[in-house]
Order: C-alpha cells, then sequence, then structure tokens
C-alpha cells in the first residue's frame, strides 16, 4: 500500500463537509423547497456513514474480481 | 508532517478532549430533546384554543394590553413585549426591577384582539432541561466555563483533523476494520464519525459558545453603540408618565414597513437603555428574522431618537442562535440535527475508551499509532 496525498485523503472529508455547509445555509436563506434541499445536504454524510458502517469487509481481491468474471460469463 | 509535529497535535487533542469530554456528553445528552422543545412542549402542554374571530379583525393597542397586564401584576414592571410568530398572543414580561433576575419575572399572556387573558405560560420539564444545558443552574459563569468547553472541544476537533492525515496516509476513506481487537474497531469508528460530523460539530460548538457571551456582547453593545443615542441630550426625567408604546411600535415601524416586530425592551432593561423603549423590528425570511432592527423611542417623549442596525458582532452573535438550535429549516433538520448529535456522543463516548484502554508507555507509542494508523505489535 502506498501513501496516500492529502488531497486524496481529504477528497471525501471536503466534500461531506461542503454539502453540510451549503445544507446549513439553504436553510437559512428560505423555507418550503429550500428547506427540502438543506434536510438533503445536510442527509449526505449522514448516508454515506451509513454506508460505510454497515458494509461487510470483502477481501480486495474478490471485489476487483467479481465484475471481470461476470463480463466473461456474458 | 515530522513526528515531532504529530506529538505536539496529538498532546492537543488528548488534553482538550480530556478536560472537554464530559461537560459536551452532558451538553449533548440534554441538547437531544431539546432539539424537539417545540414539538415536546406542544404535546405536554397543548396550546390553548383562541377565540374565532374574523381573519382581519384588529389588534388592540399595546397600551391597552399593558394596562392589563399592570392589573394582573400589581406592583411589578413592565420588562418586554414580545409577539408571537403564529397566532395573534401578545407576551408582556414583568418583574419587580428592570434588573430582575429571570426567576423574578413574570410572563403574562394576551389574546391581541380581545385582550383576553391566556393561560399563563408555566415552565416545565423544557425549561429546566434548558437551564441544565445553559448553565448547570449554576448561573452567569457557569453559562461562560460552558463557552470556554465549547473553545476547547473546537479544539480537539481541529487536532483531530490534523491527526485524521497521517492515520489515513494508508487507509481508504470509511476503513473499518472488523475481525481485528476491539480497540482498533473504535478507534477506525472514532476516525469515521469525527470527520463526518467535523463540519456540523464545529458549527455547533462554536455558535453554542458565542451563545454563552450573549450578556457580555450586549453589554458591549450597550457601551459603545446604545451611549451615543443616550447621551446625545438632556432627558426629561422619566417619571411615572410614560409615552404610549403602541405609538413608539407605529414610529419605529414607519421606518421599516416591510419589517415585522419581535419585542419590545423597556427602559432600564438588558436590551435598552435607562431611558427608551427599544422595538426590535425582523425580517420575514428565515435569514433577515434573526437580523433584529432595534429602533428607540424616548419613554418621556415619545420622540423617536434612532434606527440603527447593530453592529456585526450583534448580527453575529443573533445568527449564531439558530445554527445552534437547528429550529429553522423543519422536523428534517431536526432529524439530522438528532442523528448528528447521537454521532457527536459516539465520537466523545469512544474518544474516551481509546484513551482508557490505551497500550501503556510514553505518548510516543501514541504517536507511533498515529502514522501506523493503529496497527502497532
Amino acid at each position: 500500500m502506498s501513501h496516500k496525498t492529502n488531497r486524496q485523503i481529504f477528497a471525501m472529508p471536503i466534500l461531506l463537509g461542503v454539502s453540510t455547509v451549503a445544507g446549513l445555509g439553504a436553510g437559512l436563506i428560505g423555507d418550503g423547497v429550500w428547506d427540502v434541499g438543506a434536510g438533503l445536504l445536510l442527509a449526505l454524510p449522514l448516508a454515506v456513514t451509513g454506508r460505510y458502517w454497515v458494509r461487510q469487509p470483502a477481501p480486495q481481491s474478490r471485489q476487483t474480481e467479481a465484475p471481470r468474471v461476470a463480463s466473461i460469463a456474458r | 508532517m515530522t513526528r515531532g509535529t504529530i506529538k505536539a497535535w496529538y498532546l492537543v487533542h488528548k488534553w482538550t478532549s480530556l478536560i472537554c469530554t464530559a461537560f459536551l456528553l452532558m451538553l449533548c445528552v440534554t441538547g437531544l430533546p431539546l432539539i424537539f422543545e417545540e414539538e415536546i412542549d406542544g404535546w405536554i402542554d397543548p396550546p390553548a384554543p383562541m377565540a374565532t374571530l374574523p381573519v382581519g379583525t384588529p389588534s388592540l393597542s399595546l397600551d391597552t394590553i399593558l394596562a392589563r397586564a399592570a392589573k394582573a401584576a400589581p406592583g411589578e414592571i413592565p420588562l418586554y413585549i414580545s409577539f408571537d410568530e403564529e397566532r395573534p398572543i401578545v407576551y408582556v414580561t414583568t418583574g419587580p426591577t428592570p434588573d430582575a433576575v429571570p426567576a423574578a419575572m413574570h410572563f403574562h399572556a394576551f389574546d391581541a384582539r380581545t385582550g383576553a387573558k391566556m393561560p399563563p405560560y408555566v415552565p416545565g420539564v423544557m425549561a429546566f432541561i434548558l437551564e441544565l444545558h445553559t448553565d448547570m443552574l449554576l448561573g452567569f459563569w457557569a453559562e461562560i466555563f460552558l463557552g470556554v468547553m465549547g473553545l476547547l472541544f473546537f479544539a480537539a476537533i481541529v487536532s483531530g483533523v490534523v491527526l485524521y492525515a497521517p492515520f489515513m496516509a494508508k487507509l481508504d476513506f470509511g476503513t473499518l476494520r472488523r475481525g481485528r481487537s476491539k480497540r482498533l474497531g473504535w478507534l477506525d469508528r472514532h476516525n469515521l464519525l469525527g470527520i463526518v460530523t467535523l463540519v456540523w460539530a464545529s458549527v455547533v460548538g462554536v455558535t453554542g459558545t458565542i451563545n454563552t457571551f450573549v450578556v457580555p456582547i450586549t453589554a458591549i453593545w450597550k457601551a459603545n453603540g446604545l451611549a451615543e443615542i443616550i447621551a446625545s441630550e438632556t432627558r426629561t426625567p422619566l417619571g411615572s408618565q410614560r409615552a404610549s408604546v403602541q405609538a413608539a411600535l407605529d414610529a419605529v415601524r414607519r421606518e421599516a414597513p416591510e419589517m415585522e416586530p419581535q419585542f419590545i425592551a423597556f427602559p432600564g432593561v438588558v436590551f435598552s437603555s435607562t431611558h427608551h423603549y427599544a422595538v426590535f423590528l425582523k425580517g420575514a425570511t428565515p435569514l433577515t428574522s434573526k437580523l433584529l432592527l432595534p429602533g428607540f423611542v424616548d419613554a418621556a417623549t415619545g420622540r423617536l431618537d434612532a434606527v440603527v442596525p447593530m453592529p456585526w458582532y450583534m448580527q453575529a452573535m443573533l445568527l449564531a442562535q439558530p445554527l445552534h438550535f437547528g429550529n429553522y429549516g423543519g422536523l428534517a433538520m431536526k432529524i439530522v440535527w438528532a442523528i448528528f448529535d447521537i454521532l457527536t456522543i459516539i465520537v466523545l463516548g469512544s474518544g474516551l475508551y481509546l484513551w482508557l484502554r490505551r497500550r501503556g508507555g510514553p505518548s510516543d507509542q501514541r504517536v507511533r499509532e498515529v502514522v501506523m494508523a493503529g496497527e502497532i505489535a
């Protein structure tokens, strides 16, 4: 495993942070559709967390192999 | 990043966290029900029904309402008038003196159209939880102390983000190593939850700290901006004869017709001078409704002395409130707030667990743990 750059390490955290900030701001700007947008933007980091929290560990090899096997079978 | 730098940040993270964690856990636990304060209050103590009157029934003069409040609270003086956001209700706060503590104040509610007295507000369990959350029932200095804990929490977040980089150097985002040691599992969860709650926790933490400084910040505003208005000329002494409050409100509203009244502060209270009715107007959108515009009316002569926007630090303080409470985006936002709050509790708890279950040895061991992503033999 090689060293990741700061950019690689912080790409996802920055994306989720920007989404949070946008959600906090959208709620302040208006009601109705702005509130819906705020809820969605704020829910994104939570959804991503949930996705990683429940994901079962899959060996690296099987993850990359599976699609290739599938395409050969077709 | 050199080992020395990592060690310094590790020590910042360790000490800021250790000092603030117990208080932050208290704030997160009491804060959780407070997110739904409105819903819980409405459920425990449903709002009293109001008389059905034709739409557009005019409101009574505030002076009439004040006369009723005076009858309801003999020997007390009015301190604040505020207006319900949804229903035609006027609230009058009375107290023995202008500098009365909140516990000595009385809160009266009137139907704005008929002047009928509404059932009095009874502080219930939510008011108690709010007091715990604000100052642990210990008053002003405890509130300031919690503000300082909020700053330490922010320092813990910043140092945690700095340590996240060397820790994650060889790991993919969201890596949770399962089936390994229990401590390693919680180290991964602490990192994942810490980094996704980063922005929310920073905003709620810093705005919470700002909220604890309401009294000193307001004092600065009074000392600077208000002093000019008060000192501009000699004043007719305030006697028992006071100018009309309704006329004061009307005069200020003429200056900003698109705005709505939020509250009126009487002479001598925190939000006014010793000589003015301070009429605070608010805007119509969630953003502008937090940015108040005060107008100052001489309480003896009824003359409008000034309508001056608040300085930036007062605006920032007012804007910090919704960002802390999460009450400006409907139920969806409240649910998001609650989930972030619970995740923050897990970050705090797992941080404490990681420290309690640390392996022995000098803090250089912890630096190795950071750069080796927890994989130390």
